[in-house]
């Protein structure tokens, strides 16, 4: 522990005691388990949605970070999975639920995670009356023979088809993106971009493939059934990545997250700015009065445990105030803003530039982060190393 | 039938017609720690309340492993047919790298319980430690253990009994040391059958000191088996070889715990404690005497434990260097069995070159070192002790591959031999023999045990089976082989010195000593191993092996492009965290070699030749 960080009883550090505001909810269903995905959540078994929903009503009523009084939040996010799944009258459910413990502020930002194929008019007609005002959808490909070698289960004109449903309804939306999937060229990827590009939506995500324990890909690929991209060459299409995007004037916010001005996810930089939210379905994760609790990533467990009255919370980390400021600065970098030392130091009570001096020199050094006045920042170099900045920060 | 309770809290004075003293000697894991357990517990030495599983296994890394790595000696009051007997028993390790606890021991006693588990039957350390019961003619009584299990072929053992044994199986007993059935057969075979001590307590003092022990508090604890004479409290001593002289601070006996008494006299087992305050100045196989009534000579010693493998430790802070001396001098207070000397790498500075029985006692070593201090260590690849004839006919002993001098000056390279005991299905014999000889080993017979099991005997270089040659054996044999062996000596061998070098930099704590023949294909599985080890840096690194300056391998890291997640939402930030610290642990066990960082890892990846088929 550094010497700074004795000060932690004498300076009140804020991010305690600020308030909840943004609530995350996580929908476990998708109608197939695509090759890459870890996600948590159970593959063709709608007939369970009802015990789900059941499941979630009584988390939310006995979350012992919520009370008989309505929460005013400024961000709702319903993730997956795939929210859209639900059918429309399932859906009108699932919000009067959260209606019954949550209040959307004047201006809250109200996002849904969608894929194109479930994505109907009735079900988009039910989005609208409740508020939701942000609709992420999951493109990841706008080639049929890619779609289907990710396991995916909609067409590229099931894709443009929502799209246009979503112009109409919506003015803000998202689309993701993945890219150096195996045989992939960068000529490929760019065309991708642009198409991207071309529906003009207000903020885009844009995922490098990733190969996760226990996925099919990951033990295909263990087993030499194909070649992944290049490591090289999925470099190039990230930095390609970020000069389409900027030259169509895009922001590049996040390592992986792109928006026009002004349409930033306001729920995710939550997350990357250190302030406390709640969450809710299996797998979710809360940070709340300076403590993460982790949910069973099981949804049958979860929904047992909460069908026989036991808390769904499976771990709970309780971070002290250095481990907080470490957090932030290794997860703040992830943001191209950068981290203000001096926000960081109010906040936690920890000067953590004074901390971590001789770690941060030697990133500098290597051209990973630069300082600014009061500010630290990755550069471009950096973001290819944000893991390693974080595990040295960490 | 125990013994009441009133008659086994006392220490002291018995009749030699009334002692009985024996080892229980197994294969590991047969049951020995448990059988002592049922005869504690039927004997009333503990009560069931203060009982816990394998009692006398009270080093932590005993308990933690639950295996025993020392002899542990305890007395027992037992009421048998209207007289109160003292039975003296000794627990011992079954793992090979300490078979000369065992042999120590069998030196304190008239008898053995060779207990021998009901499904495995007879394994290659029932053969060591039943030859070595049978070679200082103890009376052993074979035991068949674990019966309750659901599957046992207790005929088919009784039969290896006898077949490899030579015992008479028809006097073997049948036991569950976890139920207690059978236990109190035990009792009366260990009254009826084991000789009571010979010797005579107005004889001259002639006590054996079969094992000590440090305790922080009291000094050195000598365990004794008295032989001929008396010995008590207050009376002036010597130690027969060493020649020191001291009084006799404390007698007593352990039950289970020390309990002190006045005195011991001639067949019983017990401890003194005396003015010694390091364990190096005892001689475990030293005889105590009187110094006003010596006895005329000393009694038959032991053969040293010789440590058979070593490897260098280094503090990776090097300011750690004094701390690490400290420590290991404190782990040899515990285990004089242990030893270390001060040697320098250039790679890895200032460190010690440590000397262990077997790779579990290095591994025992290594893992209280990490336990009890917080020194960040890395350690080379264990070697085994080479014997070099240099041109001047000059003999040397080589403990580090980083001393081979230059070959032009080696007259004979030499490398210790073993016997190795094979006991296995066999079914597998085919892939035993072809492993034996991927290792150069030389063959020399196959005895059946049984339609289904055999005995196979091997002469093999012993840096051959040291490092993986067991758990090479239990994967083969789907875990049913056992293996034992024995260093006879000394043979030459066309072996050469193997280095690494790391981004051109040549690393001499990777250096091995290998056999010509093989060593391209060592180096090259080395060198992939390596390449396994060492994550990406920023730019290429180049690996080599090289005999002589001749490069007989190469591979390449290549340059590190990116390390980043792609997502690090709400959900992810809990494990993210995790898997950042732990990358961040893993830093602090690397070691900085001009710009490249050699995990430990990559130290002891070296000698897993196993892989390299
Ligand atoms: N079923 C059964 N299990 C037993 C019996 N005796 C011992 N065991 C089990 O066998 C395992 C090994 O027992 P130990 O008493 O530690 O064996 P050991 O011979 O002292 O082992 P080492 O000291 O490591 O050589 C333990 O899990 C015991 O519970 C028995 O009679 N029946
Ligand atoms: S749709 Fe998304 S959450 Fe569902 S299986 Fe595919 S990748 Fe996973
Ligand atoms: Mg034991």
């Amino acid at each position: 522990m550094c010497d700074s960080a004795k000060s932690e009883t004498e300076v009140p550090s804020t991010f305690m005691s600020l308030p909840v505001r943004s609530i995350y909810v996580h929908v476990p269903f998708c109608e197939h388990r695509c090759g890459y995905c870890d996600f948590s959540i159970i593959a063709n078994r709608a007939e369970l949605i009802p015990r789900y929903l059941n499941a979630l009503r009584k988390e939310l009523e006995t979350s012992p970070h919520l009370d008989s009084h309505l929460l005013e939040v400024d961000t709702l996010y319903i993730g997956g999975g795939t929210p859209t799944l639900l059918s429309a009258n399932e859906l009108e459910e699932l919000f009067s639920i959260l209606s019954d413990s949550f209040l959307l502020a004047p201006d809250a930002e109200f996002t849904i995670e969608a894929n194109p194929d479930g994505l109907t008019a009735d079900k988009i007609q039910v989005l609208k009356s409740v508020g939701v005002n942000r609709v992420s959808l999951g493109v990841q490909a706008f080639d049929d023979s890619r779609l289907i070698q990710l396991e995916r289960t909609h067409s590229v004109q099931q894709t443009e088809t929502a799209i246009e449903l979503i112009q109409q309804n919506f003015s803000n939306f998202s689309l993701d993106l993945i890219f150096a999937i195996p045989g992939q060229t960068m000529a490929e990827w760019q065309q991708m971009l642009l198409k991207a590009i071309s529906f003009q939506p207000p903020h885009i995500s844009s995922y490098a493939l990733t190969y996760e324990k226990g996925t099919r890909f990951w033990s295909d690929r263990n087993k030499g059934n194909f070649q992944s991209t290049d490591e090289q060459m999925e470099v190039e299409m990230y930095l390609k990545t970020i000069s389409e995007l900027t030259k169509a004037n895009y922001d590049h916010y996040e390592i992986s997250n792109f928006a026009k001005a002004g349409s930033q996810s306001r729920h995710n930089n939550i997350y990357w700015s250190g302030r406390p939210y709640l969450a809710f379905g299996p797998g979710a994760a809360s940070f709340v009065n300076g403590q993460r609790h982790s949910n069973h990533r099981s949804s049958f467990t979860w929904m047992n445990r909460l069908e026989q009255n036991q808390s769904p919370i499976v771990s709970t980390d309780d971070l002290t105030a250095e481990e907080r400021a470490r957090e932030l600065l290794a997860i703040g970098l992830r943001r191209r803003q950068g981290v203000n030392l001096d926000d960081l130091k109010n906040a936690t009570g920890i000067d953590i530039a004074a901390c971590y001096e001789t770690e941060i020199n030697d990133l500098i050094e290597k051209g990973w982060i630069q300082k600014e006045p009061f500010c630290l920042k990755i550069t471009l170099a950096g973001l290819l190393f944000a893991d390693e900045i974080a595990s040295i920060l960490i | 039938m125990a013994a009441s309770g009133r008659s086994t809290s006392k220490a002291g004075r018995m009749e030699r017609e009334f002692i009985r003293n024996f080892s229980i000697i197994a294969h590991i894991d047969h049951g020995k720690s448990t059988l002592a357990d049922q005869l504690l517990l039927q004997s009333g030495a503990i009560t069931q309340r203060d009982f816990k599983d394998q009692m006398l296994d009270d080093l932590d890394i005993e308990r933690d492993r639950g295996i025993t790595v020392k002899a542990h000696a305890v007395a027992l009051r037992y009421e048998y047919k209207g007289n109160t007997y003292e039975l003296n028993l000794i627990d011992t390790p079954g793992h090979v790298d300490f078979h000369y606890e065992v042999s120590r021991s069998l030196a304190a006693c008239e008898g053995a319980l060779l207990l021998v588990d009901a499904f495995q039957g007879v394994q290659a350390q029932t053969v060591a430690n039943a030859y070595a019961a049978i070679e200082v003619d103890l009376e052993i009584i074979p035991v068949v253990n674990k019966i309750d299990l659901p599957v046992t072929r207790v005929d088919e053992v009784l039969d290896e009994v006898e077949t490899v044994l030579g015992l008479d199986a028809s006097q073997a007993l049948r036991v569950s040391a976890k139920t207690g059935v059978g236990v109190d057969t035990v009792f009366q075979a260990i009254i009826e059958r084991i000789p009571h001590p010979s010797g005579h307590s107005t004889s001259p003092l002639q006590a054996l000191i079969f094992d000590s022990k440090y305790d922080s508090f009291r000094g050195v604890i000598i365990y004794i088996r008295l032989v001929e004479g008396q010995i008590a409290k207050g009376d002036k001593i010597r130690f027969m070889r060493t020649g020191g002289v001291q009084e006799v601070i404390e007698v007593g006996q352990f039950i289970p715990k020390l309990t002190s008494c006045e005195s011991l006299g001639a067949g019983q087992v017990g401890y003194i404690i005396t003015g010694v305050k390091k364990l190096e100045d005892v001689k475990v196989g030293d005889t105590v005497t009187h110094e006003h009534r010596k006895a005329e000579k000393a009694l038959p010693g032991y053969r040293e434990p010789k440590q058979m493998v070593f490897c260098g430790m280094y503090p990776i802070e090097a300011t750690d260097f004094e701390k690490l001396r400290d420590e290991l001098g404190k782990m040899s207070l515990n285990d004089s069995s242990f030893s270390f000397q001060p040697e320098t790498s250039d790679a890895l500075g200032f460190g010690f070159r440590c000397g262990f029985l077997g790779m579990l006692h290095m591994e025992i070593v290594q893992q209280r070192l990490e336990h009890e201090s917080n020194i960040d260590l890395i350690q080379t690849a264990p070697n085994v002790t080479y014997e070099l004839l240099l041109r001047g006919g000059q003999v040397m002993m080589l403990d580090n591959p980083q001393d081979v001098p230059d070959a032009g000056s080696i007259e004979e390279f030499r490398e210790p031999i073993a016997k190795v005991n094979f006991i296995v299905p066999t079914s597998n014999i085919g892939v035993l023999m072809q492993m034996c000889e991927e290792r150069r080993g030389n063959y020399i017979n196959t005895e059946y045990l049984g339609p289904d099991r055999a005995q196979v005997i091997y002469e093999l270089p012993l840096a051959e089976i040291i490092y993986d040659m067991h758990d090479r054996l239990k994967s083969a044999t789907r875990g049913y082989g056992t293996m034992d062996y024995e260093v006879i000596g000394y043979k030459t061998a066309n072996l050469v010195k193997m280095d690494v070098l790391v981004k051109a930099v040549q690393v001499d704590a990777l250096a091995t000593i290998v056999h010509r023949d093989v060593a391209e294909k060592r180096g090259r599985g080395l060198v992939k191993r390596l390449k396994d080890e060492i994550s990406k840096h920023q730019f290429e690194i180049p690996l080599q092996a090289a005999i002589g300056g001749k490069i007989i391998a190469r591979e390449t890291i290549s340059a590190l492009r990116k390390n980043v997640t792609a997502k690090c939402y709400g959900g992810d930030i809990t494990r993210k965290r995790k898997l950042w610290a732990k990358q961040k642990e893993g830093k602090k066990r690397l070691k900085q070699f001009g710009q490249v960082e050699i995990p430990q890892k990559a130290f002891l990846s070296v000698l897993e030749a196993g892989k390299d088929d």
